[in-house]
């Protein structure tokens, strides 16, 4: 296939993109814990300072499912790590999920005692997506390669408008993405 | 290509197991999956099937002795 004409074609609209391979799953969130299971976390102890510690549990149910919880504590206590951790298991690991936490499949926490950041999923997606459409945008453009070569000019410039405007809506996105990574004062 | 939900058994909401999966591995009987966020969740089992255009994986989990 000619790749050529489809670079060509798409640098005409002057939208800045890479035809390299591209990084499905590149993110920079950091993985905060969400209660994938039904644990509790019980927080007890003064509090003085701020401190942050990353930690995760591994626990098996009976029906054979194991979870890697990675946690991100951030505490305000004086000294030590005063905290419990109370692991109930005996449900039949019910992911029902009902309060809208964003990407919370699995979790049956209360919320209380869940410290998932839902902006950093929700940021972590949008990262995800956007990386993915740039993906597609190319395929598209190797497709519309493929009508060219097969003869249909027609059908080859229509499907570059379109991925031209594909791209041009994920700029968009792109752009919201860069403003959501801003951290906030 | 796409993130996935992964079911166990069958493709029903209450058996849901992990959406936005991005990797899964199979090793020695266990399919350890991983989602966006970095949780990983593991199942004693195989896949049973995986719609990769519907994004859609089951899970069959070793039966319990």
């Amino acid at each position: 296939m000619d790749h050529e004409h489809d670079h060509e074609y798409m640098h005409e609209h002057g939208i800045p993109h890479s035809h390299d391979e591209h990084d499905h799953h590149g993110h920079d969130a950091a993985h905060p814990h969400m209660g994938g299971a039904d644990h509790e976390h019980s927080h007890d102890g003064g509090h003085s300072h701020v401190h942050t510690h990353e930690h995760s549990h591994e626990h098996t149910h009976a029906d054979g499912t194991t979870h890697t919880h990675p946690h991100e504590h951030v505490h305000d206590h004086p000294h030590g790590h005063e905290h419990t951790h109370e692991h109930a298991h005996e449900h039949g690991h019910d992911h029902g999920h009902s309060h809208g936490c964003p990407g919370a499949a699995g979790c049956n926490s209360d919320c209380k005692s869940c410290d998932m950041d839902p902006r950093a999923e929700v940021v972590a997606l949008m990262q995800y997506m956007v990386n993915h459409n740039t993906a597609h945008a190319n395929e598209l453009a190797q497709l519309a390669g493929r009508l060219k070569d097969l003869g249909d000019a027609t059908a080859f410039e229509q499907v570059m408008q379109a991925v031209s405007d594909f791209e041009k809506g994920n700029m968009r996105l792109s752009t919201v993405l860069a403003a959501l990574n801003v951290p906030k004062a | 290509m796409c993130l996935s939900t992964v079911y166990k058994i069958e493709k029903r909401p209450e058996n849901e197991v992990l959406k936005n999966v991005m990797l899964i591995e199979c090793k020695g009987g266990v399919v350890t999956l991983t989602d966006i966020m970095g949780r990983e969740e593991r199942i004693e089992g195989e896949i049973a099937s995986a719609d990769l255009t519907g994004g859609t994986v089951v899970v069959r989990p070793k039966a319990i002795a």
